[in-house]
């Protein structure tokens, strides 16, 4: 930073010869020359004052004449400017440089936000815009308290926002709102139904009472821990528990015996254009896709300072490569592994964390397809709880219920 | 203030039983770590080379040696020498 000042405000090094160098340093000192890197040469010493300090040793050595003063270097920006002295243009060019460099600091040109899973950027960036904070946006007139709480309102999944802004970027700090979790209400009169038909192999009831065995074949919406507990008096409950069954599906899957395959031609067109504080300008004439058939490769490129500042200028590249679509055979014996990943991949998702015991697998070519049915046993929780309405309880609450 | 000044000065701090720092215009030299010699009250510089550099204060020389001597800041009443010093010395 002060070598900075230093360049901002110039310095020249000087050679101050006399007969005796220290009474020309004492000379300083007493005159309030700030000075440094002294060094002996020859017969003065040599050292770096600002341009303050060189005129006042030129006056003190054309008074005193106890010194001679001798430039070695020039340092600095008033030494700079005094050469483009003559070439306006250049000079207002940099000082208009630096004063747009200036003012853009003070403007949004980078959004970032973070501490989001659940609650996609894009939906925040967009809350955010329909508050008027964008790219471009002026970041001294941003309310940052009321754009916040306007946010936390729009965004229920949000349960703490804030903006933090450095230089021109501005970062968006939210954190979710952990979900409600099911809570267990004991009160409420809930029965255990299959979800699913099947042949029940245990019935584990941890509340309510058991009304089917194991060995029993089920039919979805049946009935499996009644909520109903017909011990003393008899009361209604809040049935809960686990019933496993041995269940049976049955999925069919086509799978083609021809697949497209891209096969690139090398022929290869790249475009530019740049994002200008969110403005896009094309640096190319015709636009559209190139090929009849191409993929399209976009690489977005932020220009940043070398301090991590940011600049308002995104430089964008386009890249399509050519390809042509072949249609490429495919052999049964990999028309039947793909279809078969397919259908356990299905049959895992549908049975959860259940398990398989047994699978058979049927395959029948047709029509340039190979049709795969597969046959799976498998053994799994089929509880599911359901609240009984006042009619299924034949209009009894649950309180009547357990004080009768 | 004068060399008699000085004196006077310091001579009514032991009486008054002050510390030296309290009388104005004491010289005052503190060594840092034996790389950093840090002068108040100086009356200007004597002799500068990279080996010797001589201060002249109120009723004294503080004469400082070392290898690679550097006035690295200087003013009217304060004086800095950094540098690998070996001994620095009280002239009458």
């Amino acid at each position: 930073m002060s070598g900075n000042l230093s360049f901002l405000r110039g310095s020249v090094r000087v050679e101050l010869n006399c007969r005796y160098p220290e009474r020309a340093v004492n000379i300083c000192a007493g005159n309030h020359v700030d000075f440094s890197g002294l060094e002996r040469a020859g017969d003065g010493v040599r050292m770096d004052v600002g341009l303050g300090g060189y005129m006042t040793l030129r006056r003190v050595a054309e008074e005193t004449g106890a010194f001679s003063v001798k430039i070695v270097r020039r340092r600095g920006a008033p030494f700079l400017l005094w050469r483009v002295r003559k070439r306006a243009a250049l000079a207002l060019g940099l000082v208009l440089c630096f004063g747009l460099l200036g003012l853009s600091t003070v403007f949004v040109w980078q959004i970032d936000v973070r501490g989001n899973d659940a609650v996609p950027s894009s939906r925040i960036l967009a809350a955010l815009r329909s508050e008027g904070v964008d790219i471009g946006t002026c970041v001294l007139k941003i309310p940052q308290r009321a754009v916040t709480n306007r946010l936390l309102l729009k965004l229920p999944e949000l349960s703490f926002i804030t903006l933090n802004t450095k230089g021109s970027r501005l970062e968006v700090l939210v954190r979710e709102k952990v979900p409600r979790p099911e809570l267990y209400d004991p009160g409420a009169v809930v029965s255990v139904y299959a979800k699913k038909p099947g042949i029940i192999t245990s019935v584990t009831a941890t509340e309510g009472w058991a009304v089917r065995r194991a060995g029993e074949t089920v039919d979805a919406g049946d009935e499996l821990i009644s909520a109903y507990v017909p011990l003393g008096l008899g009361r209604y409950t809040h049935a809960s528990g686990t019933v496993l069954a041995r269940t049976w599906y049955e999925m069919t899957v086509q799978i083609p015996l021809s697949r497209l395959k891209k096969e690139y031609t090398g022929e290869k067109t790249t475009r530019r254009a740049i994002i200008l504080a969110g403005n896009r300008i094309n640096l190319y004439i015709s636009g559209g896709n190139p090929y009849r058939e191409c993929d399209k490769i976009t690489v977005y490129d932020p220009l940043e300072l070398p301090g991590g500042g940011v600049l308002p200028l995104t430089v964008v590249t386009e890249t399509f490569e050519e390809y042509e679509s072949a249609s490429c055979p495919l052999t049964p014996r990999e028309a039947e592994r793909m279809a078969k990943a397919r259908l356990l991949y299905e049959l895992e998702e549908e049975i959860g964390s259940g398990s398989i015991v047994e699978t058979s697998f049927e395959t029948a070519a047709s029509e340039g397809a190979l049709t795969v049915t597969m046959r799976a046993e498998c053994i799994e929780d089929i509880a599911q709880e359901r609240e009984l309405s006042g009619a299924e309880r034949g209009g009894e609450s649950p309180d009547e219920a357990g004080t009768d | 203030m004068k060399k008699g000044g000085v004196r006077a000065a310091m001579r009514a701090a032991e009486l008054l039983d002050l510390p030296g720092e309290a009388a104005p215009g004491v010289t005052r030299v503190t060594v840092t770590g034996g790389r950093r010699a840090f002068v108040e009250n100086h009356r200007g510089l004597l002799e500068y080379t990279g080996e010797t550099v001589v201060v002249n204060t109120a009723g004294m020389l503080v004469k400082i040696r070392g290898t690679g001597l550097e006035i690295t800041a200087m003013s009217d009443l304060e004086l800095v020498v950094t540098g690998s010093l070996s001994g620095v010395e009280f002239l009458p």
